[in-house]
């Protein structure tokens, strides 16, 4: 390839992949390669292949294209590497090293280019999903816009599904919910948290109450964007990211918070690009950037600590929780203390770490779906680690991960083990500690919001 | 080398007919000749690149024998391959032909408790054997740095060696016997499953360190040995590398065998300074990680005498581990050196000579007028207890001219070595990238035994060609170049 041809992306990518000195490192925590242990599996071999695609050496056909997606970019191998080779972003970059006709072939091409964008079709869909649920699984899929990130309505029979919610958590709370006199914060609600795992919102809602925060749900918020983003549709996740801002914007917050560790990546580091190439200027973009927070964290600087530990003693025993760290938290964003101090702060809770703790779970948005044989093997491990470790409940920040977990302990009879978000039980945990106050006769005026 | 010795015959690419010939015998999910693939199996962990002809990942020995056979028949050759991880091009198929991998082949067949060995088959990764051991309270010496992604089979071929060679030795003292695919197809077993076996020739220890020139290596029976109860771990820093040096000898003389004894020299602490949980003094040249296992009587006892060596030398600093995490702490010290040393230059040029240990500060001094004479950088950190360093030259690929100057360093380090009755390498092997230099150690007579071997066990040289020695230059024209922009 002549100096001419190079455009200034592809010229970076040889530069990154040329990092890369095929040591092998990469292979041992990956946990792709660790149940398939074959070249095609490993980072260094798809870092090779796109590098051969990149030189003009291989062409980017659908074998290349399905190596490639083999991968959780759950950053494990970048973690581990010794070279520090920017394994996730050259995956994701060199999934679009493909020719047109290649690329976006599949549904979820269009699904993607498509219907996230069109608003008020997506949230039609979810409602008919609602709906229809009980006699037309199947047809959801071809409907929804979430099957990417979220892919519940799945093709195979024997997963766990979860049930689209009753009642849409935007549909419920609209605009300024919470009128307290602290912080003005705002709920992005994710997806996921408004269409089908609604009580982790709840829960957030409940907890900033107590806090005394002035909580607000803008109602036009609409997805992150990040199955867009990382599916290749750039101009999908520009409008998005737009629509977002727009919406948070004229709430005046001083921050936003989600219990979405993946829509929280994606709008930490993801968005300041992506707003900017939308027209917006850097330093609204980064203002806007710097409000926002995981759940985890902001309660944690919050102080809410301290008003956990104020609580005292719940129950007879304490439950034995362990938690997972979702990859969008723990190496994305590198947040692993918080949730921890959290779970050690809960009333009638006793953390007991896992093994493997922030070992990818297997779901990966889509690619659960589309490799969920690899994914169960991947998932499976997590699941004996949850059991080795004792715990009662295991507990994440994120729903895809919660999906998978749950999915998991099912499918290897381990029910007994409750999957739940940290905010779902951090809420039970404190409203049950309020009641018994409020039975001991020293309880607070205000009671809590109740969640279902 | 020159043509009269090498008995170098061209090797056929396979063809269409070939190609469903392997196929049939490994099964079609069990190969491919996609170019993707190709490219998948083109490089190992010298990092360059041969694209083979065919890949194939056969299940069974049987399999392996009846490709090997066929490519005696059809004059292809076969290129055997473990993990991949290899750092001297051992498994590159730098003729083309069939790369044979062992991925297929990963069943740990039998742990013995009680006689403390175990059967495995060649794929096994050293990790999951250490992993399965440990459940039995026992734990495979050898630790080569890729422990957690190498095969085993690999390690024999190669003779890995690791930290632990100071107390426990290299793979070779660990490998009982082996069942071997021969370059002609028939399958042997090697050695014995006792502890003492003199009948015939040594062919386990032929085969263990032949980097699969020889045969391919398929099943091995390993010893094992109890996990020690304790661990001792400690840090010493020297204002000199001969004051470090004095310490190693004084250490042994104290009659402490270290299971882990490594150094780093002044270029590597500079490296990790910043990456430490701890303030060096600025002065500090040379820095020693030391380790002893036993018992915890004995090891209490041990890290006591050390620490009174260290100081009566005259350490700057000697510290000592009280927990696992002030260990992982001291050991971030020596796991920082790589990713630290690519701060610096995108590429080193890793070569790991060895030497008698205590011509260690002879040949650091050596190799720092070689750094100064040829203008490049290169840091040096080790295994100071058996004499192996690992000298890292640091090259911009970007950057021609110190490409070359590094290619003459590496040269001048090779004679300086040589002089000092060192090795070229202590436990990498020489595969290509040090096959132009064997001459320099091996006299012609020992390499024309070597040859003799050779040519009596692989008369049509389609096993591995042209590895460790008779390397031609000339076929490195088929190499797929890098590129950096």
């Amino acid at each position: 390839m002549s100096d001419a041809e190079k455009s200034p992306v592809t010229s970076h990518l040889i530069g990154d992949c040329s990092r890369c000195v095929k040591c092998g490192t990469c292979q041992y925590v990956c946990p792709v390669f660790t149940v398939r242990p074959e070249e095609s599996m490993a980072p260094r071999g798809k870092l090779a292949l796109v590098e051969a695609v990149t030189q003009g050496h291989l062409d980017g056909t659908s074998r290349y294209k399905e190596y490639l997606e083999t991968c959780l970019l759950c950053g494990a191998c970048e973690e581990a590497c010794p070279n520090n080779v920017e394994t996730v972003s050259i995956m994701s970059r060199g999934r679009t090293n493909v020719p047109q006709n290649v690329r976006l072939r599949t549904v979820k091409g269009l699904i993607l280019t498509y219907l996230f964008r069109a608003v008020n079709v997506y949230r039609y869909a979810m409602r008919m999903g609602r709906t229809f649920q009980y006699f037309l699984f199947r047809r959801i899929p071809a409907s929804s816009g979430m099957r990417r990130r979220f892919p519940m309505p799945v093709i195979t029979s024997d997963r766990t599904l979860p049930v689209l919610a009753k009642e849409f958590f935007r549909d419920r709370h609209k605009g300024e919910v919470s009128k307290g006199t602290g912080p003005r914060v705002g709920i992005f609600t994710g997806c996921a948290g408004n269409f089908v795992y609604t009580d982790y919102n709840e829960a957030i809602l409940s907890l900033l109450d107590w806090l005394g925060a002035a909580v607000i749900v803008p109602p036009d918020q609409v997805c992150c964007g990040l199955p867009a983003f990382a599916g290749g549709a750039q101009e999908t996740a520009k409008d998005l990211a737009l629509k977002n801002f727009e919406a948070f914007k004229k709430w005046d917050l001083d921050f936003i918070v989600t219990g979405c560790a993946s829509c929280s990546s994606h709008l930490t580091q993801g968005y300041v690009p992506i707003l900017m190439e939308a027209g917006v200027e850097k330093n609204s973009a980064e203002r806007f950037v710097a409000g926002i927070q995981d759940i985890n964290v902001f309660f944690h600087n919050a102080g809410l600590l301290e008003k956990l530990r104020e609580l005292g003693p719940v129950g007879e025993r304490p439950l034995k929780v362990t938690y997972h760290h979702p990859c969008h938290l723990v190496r994305h964003q590198h947040i692993r203390e918080e949730p921890e101090e959290l779970i050690r702060a809960i009333p009638g809770a006793e953390y007991v770490p896992m093994a493997e703790a922030d070992r990818c779970c297997g779901l990966a948005g889509s690619f659960g779906v589309e490799h969920y044989d690899i994914s169960k093997e991947i998932n499976d491990r997590k699941v004996r680690n949850i059991a080795d470790s004792g715990a009662d409940l295991v507990v994440t920040s994120c729903p895809g991960c919660l999906l998978h977990i749950r999915d998991g302990l099912r499918r290897n009879g381990r029910e007994d083990i409750e999957a739940m978000h940290i905010m779902v039980l951090m809420e039970k945990q404190v409203q049950k500690a309020r009641e018994q106050k409020v039975q001991e006769g020293e309880g607070e005026e205000k009671q809590l919001r109740v969640a279902n | 080398m020159t043509g009269s010795h090498a008995h170098a015959i061209d090797k056929i690419p396979l063809d269409g007919k070939v190609k469903a010939r392997v196929r049939s015998i490994v099964g079609k999910e069990n190969c491919s000749d996609q170019r993707e693939d190709l490219f998948l199996y083109a490089y190992d962990g010298m990092n360059r690149r041969y694209l083979p002809d065919m890949v194939a990942h056969p299940e069974t020995a049987g399999q392996i024998s009846a490709i090997v056979k066929l490519a005696n028949e059809e004059g292809f050759a076969v290129v055997p391959r473990g993990a991949g991880s290899g750092l001297t091009g051992g498994s590159l198929a730098i003729d083309g032909g069939l790369v044979i991998t062992t991925q297929k082949m990963r069943r740990i067949l039998e742990i013995d408790a009680d006689s403390m060995t175990a059967w495995v088959e060649s794929g096994v990764l050293n990790v999951e054997l250490q992993e399965a051991a440990k459940k039995q309270g026992l734990f495979f010496p050898p630790d080569p740095a890729s422990l957690n992604f190498s095969t085993l089979g690999g390690n024999a071929a190669e003779n890995a060696g690791g930290p632990r060679a100071v107390k426990y030795g290299v793979t070779r003292e660990y490998v009982m016997a082996l069942e071997v695919v021969l370059p002609t197809g028939e399958i042997i077993k090697t050695g014995s499953a006792a502890i003492k076996c003199v009948t015939g020739y040594d062919l386990t220890g032929l085969m263990v360190g032949s980097e699969g020139t020889l045969g391919f290596i398929t099943k091995l029976l390993v010893r094992l040995l109890p996990i020690p109860e304790s661990i001792g771990t400690l840090l010493m820093g020297f204002p000199d590398l001969r004051m470090a040096s004095r310490a190693v000898a004084k250490i042994m003389a104290s009659r402490v065998i270290p299971s882990t004894l490594e150094f780093m020299d002044r270029s590597a602490v500079d490296c990790v300074r910043d990456y430490l949980d701890m303030d060096l003094p600025e002065d500090t040249s040379a820095l020693l990680l030391v380790e002893v296992d036993g018992s915890g009587v004995s090891v209490e006892r041990e890290t006591e005498i050390l620490e009174k060596v260290g100081r009566g030398i005259g350490a700057s600093i000697v510290f000592r581990a009280r927990n696992s995490e002030e260990r992982d702490s001291l050991w971030k010290a020596r796991r920082s050196i790589s990713p630290a040393i690519m701060k610096i230059r995108r590429m080193k040029i890793n070569e790991d000579v060895s030497v008698p240990r205590m011509k260690i500060p002879d040949l650091i001094d050596g190799i720092e007028e070689i750094s100064r004479k040829r203008d490049v950088k290169i840091v040096n950190f080790g295994h100071a207890g058996d004499g192996n360093v690992h000298v890292n030259v640091l090259v911009d690929p970007d950057d021609p001219a110190e490409m070359a100057r590094g290619d003459q360093a590496v040269s001048d380090i090779f004679h300086l070595v040589v002089s000092l009755e060192g090795s070229l390498s202590g436990e990498h092997g020489i595969g290509i990238s040090k096959a132009p230099f064997l001459g320099l150690e091996l006299n012609e007579a020992s390499q024309e035994v070597m040859r003799k071997i050779k040519r009596a066990l692989d008369p049509r040289d389609i096993f591995n060609p042209h590895k460790s020695f008779d390397f031609q230059p000339a076929s490195a024209s088929r190499e797929i170049p890098r590129s950096y922009e």
